[in-house]
């Protein structure tokens, strides 16, 4: 694998082969439906044909996958669910109905927090797959397909719990949804493979909050896959915030499919960890659907973040905005790859990307690639991409006004990541996330539930 | 008993980027006085003004700044503020993302702490910017706003004033605070520095125009040229100014050895 050959090559297997994958996936719960074991066989037979891209994949240029490519991962130890049960209660938003998970598994099988009105279905996977078994097969894999993605079949091959949230037509849920994803805290190289599935009726209208954290010292993977649905005129707010530290790894995509007069609002908030790419993708299928994309990473030390998003605009009259910002520090790198699309009907098509970044140290790097491509006449497109450091004059215009140079920095960066934070959703949740924000500048990520 | 001066500029000089743009300034500001800076274009008006604040990138090859006694320019930018300094820009910054109520809360307390004050309290600080703002005729919907974005030329130039009358600075430096002005903008800013005005506070005031000094009557007026001071007077000085203009020193200047 190491020699000149495996150099050359698009896709490598892992480095201690197939076999302990698939000796891993016979130790899952078989007590599942048929069309569960048959897309868990899906996903390991692509898995096995793809293995792990290498950076001679083009999507894959910025990013070595070899860092989990060379894993022996276990599947999961025993919970040790105390602690982490302390720090999910401090992590709930207030006002929400909330599932927890611990490596990648459900703790209860129904939510906590507010209730949800009658009609809304919001369950844990493996309880969703036999009590709304036709729901979940109408959306499970509908929107991520496994084809030629290493980690959306390995995710699949290990399909196992998740979170299910499905919302009758007509129906705008008041009440948003959370849910906390503990991992972390074992002493083998442990595999998650959580999967979400989210379907938003017809006209109905909800909030959505993923929140990844944890901390290892052992290579910890959390490949997750999130899939959402929008019938005609539905909405959603989905934030998505990963905070794992240390040796954590997070692998993460979100693919939407969106039909007519459809909204999605994708939040993403990504601090640290050693390694993290997160893709999200929607496809505006039908006429006037949108999208609004926001982006906010802070990664310093040796940390990769890695955020790739795909905006197809297959439909006539459909919106996009797309803003990712980055803040780097110390050795760390950030890769931003945003594509927009714009197919030969989409005429009519609005699509603004645009992606920020903010270095902090001579070390730190940004690899920014906004890819716009255009194939319908009469449309409306824009992006571009900045690289800057904190403005001088404005750090010496504060200090002469007796702020020092320390907090003079924190709230230059401060006020460049709160484009982003000043447009979540429900105002009383910005403290928290401020709080979020100020504790992976100032480097101390372990206050983060502070 | 010789009262000690406020500030003791002695023989300064100043390159930047290699270039002498002071060349052995020398200036006394006692407390309750108040000092006009004129001169051209060019003379190191502004250079003077950024030194005394503390800005990167100027280079000073000789001589010494004494505030209060101390070496001032052995101090940051922050302490110096901190000490009672205070440079009224000529082009104020703008910060997108941080409003002006916090900038003007966190730099309040900076001051404070460093003169062992507690922290104010959220309710009496909007009471005291309410005032001061008023003061300097400020729209209160400015204070809602990021620092200085969007601001008109004006508006920038009463926020200057504003956080003068809020930190209450021993040396207040106005660098060209009344260019861009007009004649209503220019009595208020005058007025809010006037209020600041007492036996324990000192004004250096530099201006290209005589305008503002009609509103705010210096002490001593200095001609600065080329880099150096080559005229004191009293206030009579800036009108034989406006009347004669910069010329007859620019001639001498460019005479003068380097």
């Amino acid at each position: 694998m190491t020699g000149p050959a495996g150099r050359n090559r698009r896709f490598v297997p892992p480095a201690h082969g197939f076999a302990p994958y698939l000796e891993a996936q016979r130790k899952l719960d078989a007590n599942v439906p048929n069309w569960v074991r048959a897309l868990r066989t899906r996903g390991m037979e692509e898995f096995q044909k793809l293995g792990f891209p290498t950076t001679r994949v083009e999507d894959w240029k910025y990013t070595d996958t070899s860092v989990i490519a060379r894993e022996a991962f276990t599947l999961r130890e025993p919970l040790a669910a105390d602690a982490i049960l302390a720090e999910q209660s401090a992590r709930m938003l207030p006002g929400t109905a909330v599932l927890c998970f611990v490596h990648g598994r459900a703790l209860e099988a129904t939510p906590s927090g507010q209730r949800l009105p009658s009609g809304s279905r919001f369950l844990s996977l493996r309880q969703a797959w036999v009590q709304e078994e036709r729901l979940v097969q109408d959306a499970l894999g509908t929107c991520a397909t496994e084809h030629d993605a290493s980690f959306t079949a390995l995710n699949l091959a290990f399909l196992e719990d998740g979170a299910f949230l499905w919302i009758p037509p007509g129906t705008d849920l008041a009440t948003p949804v959370q849910l906390l994803f503990a991992g972390g805290g074992v002493t083998q190289p442990t595999l998650v493979s959580p999967r979400n599935v989210v379907v938003v009726g017809e006209r109905a209208n909800v909030t959505l909050v993923e929140w990844w954290y944890g901390e290892s010292a052992v290579p910890y993977l959390t490949n997750a896959v999130t899939e959402i649905v929008l019938a005609p005129g539905a909405r959603i707010d989905h934030i998505r915030i990963t905070s794992e530290q240390g040796a954590m790894l997070h692998m993460a995509r979100t693919a939407v499919r969106q039909s007519a007069g459809s909204s999605y609002t994708s939040r993403v908030l990504t601090f640290g960890g050693r390694w993290a790419r997160v893709e999200t993708e929607t496809r505006l299928a039908e006429e006037g659907s949108q999208a609004v994309f926001d982006g906010l990473y802070i990664a310093a030390n040796t940390s990769l973040v890695d955020h790739h998003t795909t905006i197809d605009h297959v439909a006539r009259n459909t919106t996009s905005r797309e803003l990712y910002k980055g803040i780097l520090d110390g050795a760390s790198r950030g890769v931003f790859n945003g594509k927009v699309y714009v197919r030969p009907k989409a005429f009519k098509s609005d699509a603004q990307q645009m992606n920020k970044n903010l270095l902090l140290s001579d070390d730190a790097e940004i690899d920014t690639k906004p890819q716009l491509e255009i194939f319908a006449d009469d449309v409306k497109c824009s992006h571009g991409a900045a690289i800057g450091r904190l403005d001088e004059d404005a750090l010496f215009y504060l200090r002469a006004r007796g702020i020092g140079a320390d907090e003079a920095r924190r709230l230059l960066i401060f006020a460049f990541a709160n484009e982003i934070v000043e447009r979540l959703p429900i105002p009383e949740w910005q403290p928290r996330i401020r709080a979020l924000v100020r504790a992976h500048v100032e480097g101390s990520p372990e206050e983060d539930a502070s | 008993m010789t009262k000690q001066p406020l500030l003791e500029i002695r023989n300064l000089h100043v390159r930047v980027d290699g270039t002498p743009i002071l060349r052995g300034i020398d200036l006394v500001v006692h407390r309750g006085e108040v000092h006009a800076i004129m001169g051209p274009n060019g003379s190191g008006k502004s250079t003077l003004c950024y030194v005394l604040a503390g800005r990167e990138g100027y280079e000073v090859t000789q001589g010494e700044v004494l505030y209060e006694g101390r070496n001032l320019l052995a101090m940051s930018p922050e302490e110096r503020a901190r000490a009672g300094v205070f440079l009224a820009f000529q082009y104020p910054v703008e910060i997108p993302g941080v409003g002006n109520m916090y900038f003007l809360r966190t730099a309040l307390n900076a001051v404070r702490k460093s003169r062992g004050l507690e922290p104010i309290d959220a309710m009496d600080f909007l009471q005291l910017v309410r005032e001061k703002a008023r003061l300097v005729g400020i729209d209160e919907r400015l204070l809602k706003r990021s620092v200085n974005e969007g601001f008109s030329g004006g508006e920038k130039k009463r926020n200057e004033v504003l956080q003068m009358a809020l930190l209450e600075p021993t040396l207040a430096i106005l660098d060209e605070t009344d260019s861009g002005l007009d004649i209503d903008a220019l009595r208020i800013v005058a007025d809010g520095v006037n209020a600041l005005r007492n036996e324990q506070h000192a004004v250096l005031a530099i201006t290209h125009y005589q305008r503002l000094l009609e509103y705010l009557v210096p002490d001593v007026v200095h001609v600065l040229v080329a880099g150096r001071i080559v005229r004191s007077g009293g206030p009579e000085l800036a009108r034989e100014l406006e009347l004669r203009g910069y010329a007859p020193y620019e001639q001498a200047a460019a005479s003068a050895p380097l």
